[in-house]
């Protein structure tokens, strides 16, 4: 579905990513693991156009494609690690400002809205100041905003991250979900996640990827990921 | 377009349920009504232009105050990142923000059409000065509210942001003072009073309302939103 090639990154003059290849197929999750400072989520930054890889080349569907490109990024649902939210806004307001701005018509826009609460479960609270909300609803809310338009690709940079231990399995359980019909990148911190969900994963450390496998096949994960992220 | 004033609507939302939007439009409302009568009474002069000199100066406070977070906050929040990761590209950001932000302004300008009605009951203004002290007005926020964009989109640190365009408005205010020029040698005094914001809106608010001066506002607001545009690009670096 997305292909990566060979995405390289440079800051000033520090490479953080070198010689990234790799694919989310369509309708699975791909897991994205690596020590803090790894490069996530400067790969994550490259896919959904927010940074521009000084090297490489992205395909979706086998086609290159530039991610500043409008049609691509309706295509697409974010969910950035820091979690932007406009606190003094409503979840029905924010989430109306999103769908408006990825192009979903007035006239969907209400029935947009709802069904992307009812999958998070935030219909509870639509018209409260999200300033007021716990962090797990926050970190929902900010979800549903990646889910509105029904997009194909789905980029979550720690999703889970933050939350109660019910929640995180609220979450994941809704994740499994959504990949019925959507390709989604994961990335996250914790080992066990990636196990429960996802169908393939990435190790990436110091800006290389170390490890790309189906999850059935590795046996001892921890004990990989020590090993190939020393 | 679209784009544009989806942005532009949220921003003009922000302003009106942040109570700091009433607080600067009144109290600028207040401190020009105030140093408006104390001239109008000591000179006796129906003419709107000594308020308009006020308020060139008092909006070189009150724009930096108002467009300081047009971008810092979007940047502190990290809210920028999902808007630029929207199908929305800088320049519709850029043009959104810029519009809400005259829009705002542009509504408070028009708590000021009392000041003007009773200068006409009670005096005989020059329509053509109240006028150009409007149009002037407007064209000067303009300019000003592009330099506090701009100013907005260099750091994510509203105060900053704030500092730095009051200080740029406040000197180029300063070279455009007839005294200040006064000092100077011919040609040095043709480039400052050039580019001088609040000597073109002088040259306005008498009334002549020249295609330069249009011409030199626009310019420069154009100029500093492709600078704030080309600054959002350079997240890459
Ligand atoms: N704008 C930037 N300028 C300079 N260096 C940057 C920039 N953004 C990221 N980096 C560097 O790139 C490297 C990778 O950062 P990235 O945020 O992608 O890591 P990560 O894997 O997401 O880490 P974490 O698990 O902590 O979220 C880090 O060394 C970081 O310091
Ligand atoms: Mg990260």
């Amino acid at each position: 579905m997305l292909k990566l090639t060979k995405i390289c990154k440079s800051f000033s003059n520090t490479q953080v990513l070198k010689d990234i290849s790799f694919e989310i197929p369509k309708n699975k999750i791909v897991g994205l693991l690596g020590p803090n400072g790894a490069g996530k989520t400067t790969i994550m930054r490259i896919i959904t156009g927010f940074l521009t890889a000084n090297q490489g080349t992205l395909r979706w569907k086998r086609k290159i494609i530039d991610p500043r490109d409008p049609s691509f990024r309706s295509l697409i649902g974010y969910l950035p690690e820091s979690n932007p939210l406009y606190m003094s806004f409503t979840p029905v307001e924010y989430l109306s400002f999103v769908a408006r701005l990825k192009g979903i018509s007035k006239t969907n826009l209400v029935k947009e809205v709802k069904k992307v609460s009812q999958q998070t479960d935030i219909a509870s609270v639509l018209t409260k100041k999200i300033e007021t909300l716990s962090k797990g609803f926050k970190q929902r809310v900010a979800l549903s905003a990646t889910l509105l338009g029904d997009p194909q690709l789905l980029v979550l940079d720690e999703a889970t991250s933050g939350l109660d231990p019910k929640q995180i399995l609220e979450v994941r359980k809704l994740i499994k979900k959504l990949a019925k019909d959507k390709s989604i990148l994961f990335s996250t911190h914790i080992l066990p996640e990636a196990k429960a969900i996802c169908d393939q994963i990435l190790i990436i450390n110091q800006g290389r990827i170390v490890l790309d496998s189906d999850i059935k096949k590795v046996r001892n994960l921890e004990k990989k990921f020590i090993q190939l992220t020393q | 377009m679209k784009n544009i004033l989806i942005i532009a609507k949220k921003e003009l939302k922000t302003y009106f349920t942040n109570p700091i939007g009433y607080v600067f439009a009144i109290l600028l409302l207040v401190v020009s009504i105030w140093i408006f009568f104390a001239n109008f009474f000591i000179n006796n002069q129906s003419s709107l232009s000594s308020l308009w000199e006020m308020v060139i100066f008092l909006f070189s406070l009150f724009i930096p105050a108002i467009s300081m977070t047009s971008i810092a906050d979007e940047k502190k929040y990290g809210t920028w990142e999902l808007l630029l990761t929207l199908p929305l590209s800088e320049t519709e950001l850029v043009l959104g923000k810029f519009l809400g932000l005259l829009f705002y302004v542009v509504t408070v300008l028009l708590l000021y059409i009392p000041i003007t009605i009773t200068l006409l009951f009670i005096g005989k203004p020059d329509i053509g000065i109240l006028l150009g002290g409007f149009l002037s007005t407007i064209f000067l926020s303009a300019s000003y509210i592009a330099c506090g964009v701009f100013a907005s989109s260099l750091t994510s640190q509203s105060v900053v942001a704030f500092l730095i365009s009051l200080v740029f408005l406040l000197l180029n205010n300063f070279f455009g003072q007839e005294f200040f020029l006064s000092r100077l040698p011919l040609f040095l005094k043709n480039i400052f009073s050039y580019l001088s914001l609040s000597w073109h809106a002088n040259q306005f608010s008498w009334g002549i309302v020249s295609l330069i001066d249009v011409v030199f506002f626009l310019s420069w607001t154009i100029i500093f939103l492709i600078l704030t545009i080309l600054s959002l690009k350079s997240r890459n670096k």
